[in-house]
């Protein structure tokens, strides 16, 4: 199902890729930005079109292994700004698909909190961080007699939970929470912790009603009560709970994982000034404000936050508290065989 | 030798031997053509699985070359950093695997292979575990080696293995593609191997389409020219689990059918090429190629024995039936004519030879049956008339008398002597006395034969009631009889008959006859007695005077004497005008109004003076002179209620009475309704009465009649109530509207309890919603009580006797007159 979907976006930006030469005649100055669907305010977008004179071209990924796809295919190029996550970011600054940044460029870097900026191996260099969060726990309260707090209620569901739990598209999620659940670190390159982890995600397989990303389509299964509890991020809990009050989202006890979202700019791109420009303008503390309000999401710009309301900076699923960003941890680079055992884990897993 | 054993000898083998040679011939030929269909459908069935093989194995090289051209494989391959190569590259290459496999669900296992035989990427569909991530000492990947050293010159070829697959234990089709590229770096321009792509294939699909019934107990399998030794089997067997020497199998040429032995079993093998290594196989037990032309040959021989256990014994029981047979019938009856059984006649089979030869058979045995009966009659008939002599009488009598005694009825003996005869003879000569006796014998003869109520005689053997016992004497025998009388009749008519002027010769002569009659079992009580008091009587009907009956029992010679005379009298005498009606009048018990009259008839004859109803009207009734009695009783009734009616009195109803003689005729309703139009009635003017007997019978017309002359609007009176056995719960279902109390009841009235009857009767009638008429009333006691009675008519002498038509207009003129106060309402 998911792979259907995929094709079908892929199609779509095959024929998108076609019409590109006649966009570009068209308009010389043009940014275009892969980024995840949802990611950037759309008033932001035309903003910044107004601003610069510019137009920005978005290609479009569901999830970060389609990215990932995407960008092996056309080997980054036509691409002038990935938006990406900080363990990936890694991996496409090795492939060499990535320039260091001009710091000169995006004065508004002094905004950026080091924390996010330098939370990822050469991040500091080649991105800026625009929005942070962690990977928990969405539930529904009010079908749910015991409330959740560990992993271990999503990964070995009770009767309750069976057949009704949702999980994450992405394998790497997979195993990092189930490392968690199972007391592990996340970025665990041991044998026999994968092994176990393989043996968690394969006995849960019959129980999970779905492995994708939350929507907050009116007919989402979270919703209509079909499914009751599911891996998610902080983000689109918050967005989700919009449309339900009975939605909880908590950090396990176990811990959880600490995601950052950058902005960098492709090697072979073309509009190196509009590019630097554009990451400028989005660290402007109003705009990066209106862009945490967009995706209800903690900002990385420690300006913006004096545009951003109190409910907002107190509500404890945007800003988690101190105790869970003790308990979680960031995706690290692990050794290259683990990463092969990891992908083999959840191919069995997810196809 | 009977002619039965010489045909069974003859057609035995005529049949048996063709159909022998037929189907033997047959059995061989289908025998053949049987194995020719066997081994080409086995032939065309292993060319579908090579075919099919051979298309699976070219889609599998397809996706293989599709995939080894991969730009993504390419880059996987080309990438030295491991952490670039898992982090980035391989979900992406794993995905494209996954389509390929989502595309072909057969292809259950893709790898990427390096030359050293590590496993690169492993792709499967199904949950497969990997029991080792090298394939170095797998028996397909060393064959893959030695195979691409053995093919420098075609680097590009596919290796097709067949296999067991360690991971999963079951046997596998593995179809493996070397990918050469350029080196990493770029500069050398010569490819080199970067290591293989595989698809492991199940070989289910395979199994599937193992041979069909009857040929599923074969052997199917592929030999490979790389390994010879160790061949898969497609199909499930017993020999599967045994050694083959398969390298022999391989060598055998292809295409044809050997015999092989194989472990002590004697096989049909086939085989085909699949690919440049691979052939396939099967092997077949020489039985079960042979099924079905054993089959074949099994039902040819059950046919052709049935044939002949069928067409023998038809075929002798058809010469049985349609020669020997008939001519044994024949034999048999020629026999019996030796024999002399009389009338032999044999039914005549068809318009065969042997029918010819019945019918000439029955032609001579007529013939001969014939002669013999003109014989016999020389001793039994009299030879001047032809009719049976004295010995024949004695039979007939006896047969008679044992006819009369099993009937329970009476059978007359009338002995007939002629008067004058004598005379005749001596005056005219005794030529003229014979014709007379033969002229004599025909009119008695045809006189008996007319079809007479009075005079029935059996007909069908008209000849045994007469004879002639000599002389002037003939006998007659008259049997089932129901009444003495009876034989008078026929008597009387006899003497009519000989009567009539004789013409002989020119000569009118007359004669008399003089005739006794004794009944059996009345008056006698054996054969020799019957005759002599026949005679007696005969002498005393002479000794009475000429043309006399006379029966020899006094008694009965009186009553049938008066019966008869009333009888001959009765007929006719409604024409002659001597027949009269009278009516009586039926008044209601209280208020003494006429309400209707009973038509009831008077007879007076010229010669027997009046006849009293009670006795000419059983004798009407059993001779059917009821019939023109009753119809003409109906119209002059109807008539005369239509003068009463024109004279001023339209209210005047009159009661008919019905024997159930008339109620038994289909016709009778119609006559009543044509007497009504004729005197233009309404049916309300007249009601019928009958007999209480008459219905009680119960005959089907009689009571259809009644009903449908009620639907006329006709009412139903049951006359003489009381006198049978019929019950007033048996009246309600009977198309009844009055019923009239037999005048028994009335005169008796006084006695025991008859008045409490008489009362429950009317008032059970009352409550069947019956009117109720009191006949006999004759003095006033019967009155008082019926005057108690609510609704109740009387009829009887204490008011009027029956009167003539013109005294019973008087009588309700007289009403009339001597209560002006009034109005006599005579209906309802």
């Amino acid at each position: 199902m998911i792979y259907t979907r995929l094709r079908s976006l892929y199609l779509l930006l095959t024929l998108f890729s076609l019409c590109f030469p006649l966009v570009a005649g068209a308009d010389a100055r043009k940014l275009v930005i892969l980024n995840r669907v949802n990611a950037i305010a759309p008033d932001l977008v035309s903003a910044f079109e107004a601003r610069y004179d510019a137009r920005i071209e978005q290609i479009l990924f569901l999830t970060d292994e389609h990215r990932s796809q995407m960008l092996v295919n056309s080997a980054a190029e036509g691409i002038d700004v990935i938006q990406t996550s900080g363990i990936d970011l890694n991996l496409y600054i090795r492939r060499g698909w990535i320039r260091p940044l001009n710091t000169a460029l995006i004065p508004t870097l002094q905004h950026i909190s080091p924390i996010w900026r330098y939370a990822f191996e050469q991040a500091g260099t080649h991105a800026v961080p625009y929005s942070w969060g962690t990977t928990g726990i969405v539930y529904r309260s009010d079908l749910l007699a015991t409330p959740i707090t560990r992993w271990q209620q999503l990964y070995q569901p009770q009767p309750e939970l069976q057949g009704r739990i949702g999980m994450s598209e992405n394998g790497d999620a997979l195993i990092e929470m189930g490392l968690k659940a199972l007391g592990y670190s996340l970025n665990s390159d041991d044998e026999a912790q994968l092994n176990d982890v393989e043996a968690l995600l394969n006995n849960q397989k019959p129980y999970v009603k779905s492995y994708a990303r939350l929507t907050a389509d009116k007919g989402a299964d979270i919703l209509s009560g079909a499914m009751i509890a599911a891996m998610t991020d902080n983000g689109e809990a918050a967005r989700l709970q919009k449309h339900n009050q009975n939605l909880v989202y908590i950090v396990p006890e176990e811990g959880g994982r600490i995601w950052v979202d950058y902005f960098a700019i492709t090697r072979k791109s073309q509009a190196q000034q509009l590019a630097h420009s554009f990451i400028n303008f989005m660290n402007q503390p109003k705009n990066a404000a209106m862009q945490a309000r967009y995706l209800h999401s903690a900002t990385a710009n420690s300006a913006a936050e004096q545009y951003l309301p109190a409910p907002f900076l107190q509500d404890p699923v945007i800003y988690p508290a101190a105790s869970v960003h003790a308990r979680s941890e960031f995706s690290r680079q692990i050794k290259a065989q683990a990463v092969r055992r990891r992908n083999a884990i959840s191919a069995a897993v997810l196809h | 030798m009977r002619l039965s054993n010489k045909f069974a000898l003859m057609v035995i083998p005529l049949i048996a031997l063709p159909l022998l040679i037929v189907g033997i011939l047959a059995y061989i030929e289908l025998w053949t053509t049987s194995e020719q269909h066997s081994r080409a459908q086995v032939n065309n069935h292993l060319q579908q699985l090579a075919s099919d093989f051979k298309g699976q194995v070219s889609t599998t090289q397809f996706a293989l070359k599709t995939l080894a051209n991969d730009a993504l494989l390419h880059d996987y391959l080309l990438t030295n950093n491991q952490t670039l190569r898992y982090g980035l590259l391989q979900r992406p290459l794993l995905q494209k695997m996954a389509s390929i496999q989502a595309a072909n669900p057969d292809f259950y296992e893709i790898r990427l292979l390096r030359r050293n035989g590590f496993e690169e990427l492993r792709r499967v569909n199904r949950a497969i575990p990997n029991i080792s991530e090298t394939e170095a000492d797998a028996a397909f990947f060393s064959q893959l080696r030695q195979r691409q050293q053995s093919r420098q010159d075609s680097p590009n070829d596919h290796f097709e293995f067949i296999g067991d697959n360690p991971d999963n234990r079951t046997q596998a089709l593995f179809i493996s593609l070397p990918v050469y590229l350029p080196s990493s770096s770029g500069r050398s321009s010569t490819p080199t191997l970067h290591g293989y792509l595989s698809i492991t294939q199940s070989m289910d699909s395979l199994i599937e389409l193992a041979l069909p019934s009857p040929w599923q107990s074969n052997l199917v399998m592929i030999s490979d020219a790389t390994n010879p030794q160790k061949a898969p089997m497609v199909s499930e067997h017993p020999l599967s689990n045994q050694p083959l020497q398969l390298a022999a199998l391989h060598a055998q040429p292809l295409g044809e059918w050997r015999d092989v032995s194989l472990n002590g079993q004697s096989l049909q093998h086939f085989s085909i090429p699949l690919t440049a290594d691979l052939q396939i196989h099967t092997l077949i037990p020489q039985q079960t190629l042979m099924e079905t032309s054993r089959k074949v040959g099994a039902i040819l021989l059950v046919i052709t024995g049935l044939a002949l256990i069928i067409a023998i014994p038809v075929l002798l029981w058809l010469l049985r039936s349609q020669v020997l047979s008939p001519i044994a019938t024949l034999n048999r009856a020629l026999d019996g004519l030796a024999e002399g059984q009389g009338r032999i006649q044999l039914p005549k089979g068809g318009d065969d030879e042997i029918g010819d030869l019945v019918g000439a058979f029955n032609h001579m045995s007529l013939e001969l049956y014939e002669s013999n009966e003109r014989i016999r009659s020389l001793a039994f008939l009299d030879s001047l008339t032809g009719l049976p002599n004295r010995v024949l009488f004695r039979r007939n009598l006896n047969r008679a008398m044992a006819g009369a005694d099993r009937d329970g009825t009476m059978l007359a003996l009338l002995f007939i002597d002629l008067d004058n005869f004598k005379h005749v003879n001596d005056t005219l000569g005794h030529p003229i006395g014979d014709k007379m006796l033969q002229q004599i014998a025909q009119r008695l003869q045809h006189h008996l034969r007319a079809d007479d109520q009075a005079g029935r005689v059996d007909s069908g053997n008209i000849d045994a009631n007469f004879s002639r016992l000599g002389g002037d004497e003939f006998t007659i025998l008259i049997p089932n009889l129901e009444d003495a009388y009876q034989a008078r009749i026929v008597a009387e008519r006899i003497i009519a008959a000989i009567a009539e002027p004789i013409a002989i010769d020119h000569h009118q002569l007359y004669v008399g006859a003089s005739i006794g009659i004794a009944i059996w079992p009345n008056d006698a009580d054996s054969a020799e007695q019957l005759i002599t008091h026949a005679d007696q009587a005969m002498y005393q009907a002479k000794h009475q005077g000429k043309n006399n009956v006379h029966y020899y029992s006094q008694a009965i010679g009186e009553q049938t004497h008066r019966r008869a005379r009333i009888e001959q009298r009765l007929h006719r005498a409604e024409i002659r005008g001597d027949l009269t009606l009278f009516y009586q009048p039926v008044v209601d018990s209280r208020t003494h109004e006429i309400l209707s009259f009973e038509a009831l008839v008077r007879w007076t004859d010229a010669e027997l003076g009046p006849v009293p109803p009670d006795r000419f009207i059983p004798i009407a009734e059993e001779s059917n002179l009821i019939l023109p009695i009753g119809e003409w009783i109906l119209n002059e009734a109807c008539k005369q209620v239509r003068q009463w009616h024109d004279e001023g009195f339209p209210q005047i109803r009159v009661g008919i009475n019905l024997s159930v003689v008339q109620l038994s005729q289909p016709t009778i309703v119609d006559v009543v309704q044509q007497a009504l139009q004729r005197h233009r009635l309404a049916s309300k003017s007249i009601y019928v009465e009958l007999t209480e007997t008459a219905i009680i019978k119960g005959e089907q017309q009689v009571l259809q009649n009644l009903q449908a002359l009620r639907k006329m609007g006709i009412q139903i009176a049951l006359d003489d109530f009381g006198t049978g056995y019929s019950s007033l719960s048996y009246l309600q279902n009977l198309p009844i509207d009055i019923l009239k109390i037999d005048q028994g009841f009335i005169k008796n009235m006084d006695q025991g309890s008859n008045c409490i009857i008489l009362s429950a009767i009317i008032t059970m009638a009352h409550a069947l919603g019956l009117k109720v008429i009191a006949e006999g009333v004759e003095d006033l006691s019967h009155l008082q009580f019926l005057a108690t009675e609510e609704g109740v008519m009387i009829q009887g002498f204490l008011f009027s006797p029956p009167r003539s038509p013109v005294e019973a207009i008087d009588l309700v003129l007289q009403g009339f007159s001597q209560s002006p106060t009034k109005r006599y309402q005579l209906a309802e």
